[in-house]
């Protein structure tokens, strides 16, 4: 179980020409700590590195100066033990900016795909949730054949279907109506509820109405 | 594993699948056959000592120039002590015979009425324990294979092949008369010896059997060392040929090795020798065939799955951040192997067996005395190429599927 995520004087490469007072950033070249059962916002203009702080976070990439520790109860870095695949069906989940689903599968198969790692829950959940969120005649097209704003809610529905300790969420309504985004806070407070994680949303001004412990300008 | 499957599943071409099911079906039917056969030949000559004309072997040292050379100074060209003892520890050499030879001049004397024939003559002994004549005791118990220096009698043993030589190769086409065994028994002729002491020495020398197994004319062994201690200025020479008795039960194998090594010949048939190493080539250029097909084919799917893989690179990047570890991704691909794998070896031990029984039934006719080895050992091939081919294709992919990630 990871209980904190610790950044020390992380900067991306690709900024590092840049003075951190150019970059006047409360994440990069900071010392910060994310908590569970914290919520973080991360706001920031386009090419700001919203998406790499995400990837960094999640341990997909490590083109960065400085530190991250994903450490456990005992201070141990917990990505350094155990394989990166059992981390993020475990303990880190992540909502792509580019949502990353499988055209082919439907909206119910490319939920049950992730869910059959961890058999979290229910089809019958599931298909519930989707239909929450307007899919109820979409549930078994291809995903394919969706719009943007729908394949952002399958996304989602993704998100929240594994235990987890932290969750990112990449800009996860920049193409969704406000009653959805409602719909999705909610369903997000719940799952928070029962998993007690850390959420960290990265928005450029189309916000989810969540609410949060900190708002932090990239 | 469903949906797994549904996802990775695109892309694959199955034309390419099946060019490699045929090509490697072909492969390793070819191989299968090619090591049941190659068992079932080293099996039978195990069995029978191929190569080896019956229980007992003559063999000699080939004569090079060098030899020839070398015997103008009086070298000797025989088997010494160390040959003699390294054949002997051979597992299927029962006892070895050392051939003797007379060491004086030698003549034989015909003589019909007035006529007297003279000719060179040779004569050789072997230990009587060789000698494939019956040697009973004569009606006054006397022994009938002896004979001493002293002595103005002495029984001789021609080959059978002489006196057929002589009845179909010459005296027919001279208009000689034909001798039967029985008259060549019942006359003695004259042998002349003569030596360091330069006085001719007679004897009657009285056939008194016909020999298939030696091609010399012997005479009793104590007779010919008495002959050659009165006759002969030389201290005793090296045997130049060895009889060998061979073991029953005892593989030829190491035997035919080593006398292959030494370049020793086996006096008289050799064919066998020389269809056993046809034989050898024959299989080693059909495995040699299905190895290059099977490994062509193996490539081949190899190069069909490297494709599939990379076409489906997007796919397994995705599946791997969500969750999936590189193993769980490999499944599918490895599940298609294996399908493959099961298929091209089960239908390849099929065709073997079947092509196989065929031969079996062919070669019987031939070889009443052939039994062949057990069926299991083509399925325990099949068994054992199966296993290294399948975990050789699993461990590429899942090595591949690594790498991209």
């Amino acid at each position: 179980m990871i209980d904190r995520i610790v950044l020390k004087n992380v900067i991306p490469q690709y900024l590092r020409e840049k003075s951190l007072t150019a970059l006047s950033s409360d994440v990069w070249g900071q010392d910060l700590v994310i908590e569970r059962d914290k919520s973080y916002l991360i706001l920031a203009e386009s090419g700001r590195g919203k998406t790499s702080l995400c990837s960094f976070l999640y341990g997909t990439r490590q083109d960065f100066e400085g530190a991250i520790a994903w450490q456990d109860s005992e201070g141990q870095n917990v990505m350094a033990t155990l394989p990166r695949t059992d981390i993020w069906k475990e303990s880190i989940s992540i909502m792509f900016q580019s949502m990353q689903l499988f055209p082919e599968l439907s909206a119910v198969n490319n939920v049950l795909l992730k869910n059959a790692l961890t058999d979290y829950r229910s089809e019958k959940v599931i298909r519930q949730q989707l239909s929450e969120l307007g899919l109820a005649t979409k549930l078994d097209t291809p995903v394919g054949q969706l719009s943007m704003g729908q394949q952002q809610r399958v996304a989602f529905v993704r998100l929240i279907c594994q235990p987890a300790d932290f969750c990112l969420l990449d800009e996860p309504i920049s193409h969704l109506d406000m009653d959805n985004a409602h719909i999705m806070c909610d369903m997000l407070k719940e799952w928070q509820n029962e998993e007690h994680c850390g959420i960290i949303i990265t928005s450029i001004g189309h916000t989810l109405p969540y609410p949060y412990d900190y708002t932090w300008n990239l | 594993m469903k949906l797994l499957y549904s996802i990775l599943r695109h892309n694959i071409q199955y034309t390419q699948i099946l060019g490699f099911l045929v090509a490697n079906i072909v492969g390793a039917t070819i191989i299968l056959f090619g090591i049941q056969a190659l068992s079932d030949y080293q099996s039978y000559k195990k069995q029978n000592g191929i190569g080896l004309p019956n229980n007992y072997i003559v063999i000699t040292k080939p004569v090079s120039n060098l030899t020839s050379v070398g015997s103008l100074w009086g070298a000797q060209h025989g088997f010494d002590e160390q040959e003699l003892e390294d054949i002997q520890n051979i597992g299927a050499v029962q006892s070895i015979g050392c051939f003797e030879s007379a060491q004086c001049n030698v003549y034989g004397i015909i003589t019909i009425g007035d006529l007297s024939l003279q000719t060179d003559f040779f004569l050789e002994s072997v230990p009587t324990q060789y000698i494939d004549v019956p040697l009973t005791p004569t009606s006054d118990n006397e022994e009938p294979w002896s004979a001493s220096f002293e002595d103005k009698k002495v029984p001789v043993i021609v080959p059978r092949n002489y006196l057929n030589l002589y009845n179909y190769g010459y005296a027919s086409t001279h208009g000689l008369p034909l001798l039967s065994e029985a008259l060549m028994t019942s006359f003695p002729f004259e042998l002349e010896l003569s030596g360091k002491d330069r006085r001719p020495h007679y004897y009657q020398a009285q056939v008194i059997g016909f020999s298939n197994r030696l091609n010399t004319i012997l005479v009793p062994q104590d007779f010919l060392q008495d002959v050659n201690n009165h006759l002969s200025d030389h201290t005793r020479t090296l045997p130049s040929r060895l009889i060998i008795e061979l073991a029953n039960n005892e593989s030829k194998e190491e035997l035919l090795t080593f006398l292959e090594q030494k370049h020793y010949m086996i006096e008289g048939d050799s064919t066998s020798l020389k269809m056993q190493a046809v034989v050898y080539s024959l299989l080693f250029v059909a495995i040699g065939i299905g190895i290059i097909i099977s490994a062509l084919s193996f490539y081949l799917l190899l190069i069909s799955i490297m494709l599939l893989l990379e076409r489906n690179k997007e796919k397994i990047k995705n599946l791997y951040e969500i969750g999936y570890a590189p193993r769980k991704i490999a499944s599918p691909y490895q599940r298609l192997v294996l399908l493959l794998d099961l298929m091209v070896w089960g239908i390849s031990s099929g065709l073997a067996y079947w092509i196989y029984q065929i031969c079996i039934s062919i070669v019987s006719k031939v070889l009443a005395d052939w039994t062949p080895i057990p069926i299991a050992y083509l399925f325990v091939s099949t068994a054992i190429l199966f296993t290294i081919l399948y975990l050789l294709h699993r461990w590429i992919i899942i090595r591949k599927i690594n790498r991209m990630l």
